[in-house]
């Protein structure tokens, strides 16, 4: 750009240099050969421009057109940025989907008469960033009452305030979660309260 | 300009309909609170500047709340109304120099007409030349205000994308869109520093010796550079249109490839889920799409105010250039009924080349206007391909 900014004032020099001697010079021929001579000089100034474009480095000329280095360092912290605000909506999708999870499991334990489930815990783990859920790895049904000891054949003097459910529908309700979820039926626990 | 219109209109549809989930105000404003703002605070704070008074200050936080809301936050008699007074206030402002521009064209026109009334006509034709320079000295200033306001209008725009880009990449993560994220970031760098350089260093020079080899060729009769004048002016213009086309192919390519391997990747995730957890897979990406649609409505809002606040802080400085550009237009067309066609054609001939200058920015930030639009259509495209 330096060289048309060269050329441009060149030119503009060189016309102003034209009309002072257009003003200065008598009428006649020699005003006519002073103009064919600028006329001449303005071609030379635009073909030297022309001819030294040529021979520059272009390279080096455009350096100026500064691209921008890709900063790397600005790419991993915005990458980094994201990721904890994905992971934040991440573990709410993870928390909502917990939760829903247990609403579906007690809802579905409703459905046998025979066991009251007070609550529904589940652990989930090893959800992907790309949005594939984790998987369901403990359930614990929270039943009312106290367990069963099957060990010990003597009831017990004063009766619970409430009875505890029979251990073989607590035992058939854990297997249908286990079974309706794919899940081993260790992996589907009981605890009273 | 009807495929201009088009693609603006294009531009809203893509946006628009990101607007349309319902979501709490807190929601909203827990997620622009996890989002660093301060760099976005320092740009509007200049913009606020630039305003000065013409407008209500702006503030971006509260800016993109209002439209999640669904509200602008201006009436739009109010803007229009706001408009009219800035350009008023500019014409006002550059009544002087019309006033200026004409007399010296009355002047010029005088000492034409009674040349023949002198012995010697150089004496004359000398007063002409000197009132002409002292003309193109006044033209040559108000044409490098326009310049300058152009250039600083295409710093502010490339400092507050520098400040939009990570806000906008961050949230385009919080969508899911890693890989675009990543591909586009460096490639968008590059190509907007790229593009403002280019205009800064190339265009608007060229624009401007194209200005100044147009009005020096109405000095001398004889030596006239108008058809370099035009050529440079056309080579500007070229560059220019060969930089929309490389910045819109690039962002759109980049853009579309890194949206549709990440939505190949979600898409796999959730047909698996939905698949082999009959129930359970449904119930996970339900929340997610509810995660995931908070946060594209946050990014959309951010977005459009971006957009806005891209519109407003050119919008001022173009006035100011079509103001000059009136300006000049105006003075033309009194000077040739004086029968002095050089001064009106020299006049004609600047105002040509502001109306260039207003073309370059308006490209420019139309390019911005692109990239913005795109980054924020990059989200609302991944959330379409789950």
């Amino acid at each position: 750009m330096e060289a048309v900014q060269n050329l441009v004032r060149e030119l503009v020099i060189l016309i102003i240099l034209a009309v002072t001697l257009e003003l200065l010079l008598p009428h006649g021929d020699l005003r006519r050969y002073v103009r064919m001579v600028l006329g001449l000089l303005i071609i030379v100034a635009v073909l030297q421009a022309g001819v030294s474009f040529w021979n520059r480095d272009l390279a080096a000329d455009l350096s100026w057109v500064s691209l921008g280095q890709p900063d790397q360092e600005a790419t991993a912290e915005i990458l980094r940025e994201g990721e904890r605000l994905w992971q934040l909506g991440q573990s709410r999708a993870q928390t909502e989907y917990e939760q829903g999870l247990a609403r579906q499991i007690k809802a579905l334990a409703g459905l046998n008469p025979d066991v009251a489930v007070a609550e529904v815990r589940v652990r989930v783990e090893g959800g992907t960033a790309t949005g594939e859920p984790g998987r369901l790895e403990e359930v614990v049904l929270v039943l009312e009452g106290e367990s069963w000891d099957k060990n010990n054949e003597v009831l017990p003097v004063a009766a619970p305030a409430k009875p505890a459910p029979d251990p073989e529908a607590v035992e058939r309700l854990c297997r249908i979660v286990a079974d309706f979820y794919g899940l081993a039926s260790e992996q589907v626990t009981v605890e009273y309260r | 300009m009807v495929r201009g219109l088009l693609a603006f209109l294009l531009v809203f549809q893509v946006l628009f309909p990101g607007l349309c989930w319902a979501e709490t105000a807190g929601g909203v404003e827990g997620l622009l609170d996890e989002i660093d703002l301060r760099r976005l605070d320092d740009s509007v704070k200049v913009l606020n500047e630039e305003i000065d008074r013409t407008l209500p200050d702006l503030d971006f936080r509260s800016l993109v709340t209002s439209l999640v809301r669904g509200e602008l936050g201006y009436r739009p008699g109010d803007f229009l109304s706001a408009i009219w007074r800035y350009l008023f206030q500019e014409v006002i402002a550059s009544a002087t120099l019309l006033g200026k521009l004409v007399v010296l064209a009355v002047i010029c026109a005088v000492l034409q007409n009674i040349s023949s009334a002198f012995e010697e006509s150089t004496t004359s034709r000398m007063a002409y030349t000197a009132v002409y320079l002292t003309l193109i000295t006044i033209a040559v200033g108000s044409f490098m205000i326009a310049l300058n306001t152009g250039r600083q209008a295409v710093e502010n725009m490339v400092v507050f994308m520098h400040a939009m880009l990570p806000v906008m990449l961050t949230l385009l993560c919080a969508v899911g869109g890693f890989a675009s994220a990543a591909l586009i970031h460096p490639v968008i760098v590059i190509v907007m520093n790229g593009a403002a350089n280019l205009v800064k260093n190339v265009v608007l020079p060229l624009i401007l010796f194209s200005g100044i080899l147009g009005m020096i060729s109405h000095l001398a009769s004889g030596f006239s550079l108008s058809r370099l004048a035009d050529f440079l002016r056309h080579v500007g213009l070229g560059v220019m249109g060969v930089l929309t086309t490389v910045f819109l192919g690039v962002l759109t390519i980049q853009g579309v490839a890194g949206a549709v391997t990440e939505g190949i990747a979600f898409r796999t995730a959730k047909y698996a889920s939905q698949t082999f957890l009959p129930i359970v897979g449904k119930m996970f990406s339900d929340a997610m799409e509810m995660i995931v649609g908070s946060s594209l409505l946050v990014k959309n809002a951010v977005g459009l105010a971006g957009l806005l606040l891209i519109f407003l802080m050119v919008l001022f400085p173009l006035l100011k250039i079509i103001v000059l550009i009136f300006i000049y237009k105006l003075a033309a067309a009194l000077v040739q009924p004086l029968g002095e066609s050089r001064l009106s054609d020299c006049l004609n001939t600047l105002g040509n080349s502001i109306i260039a200058v207003f073309a370059v920015v308006a490209t420019t930030a139309l390019l911005f206007f692109f990239a913005l639009a795109l980054m924020t259509g990059l989200g609302n495209l991944n959330v379409m391909l789950r």
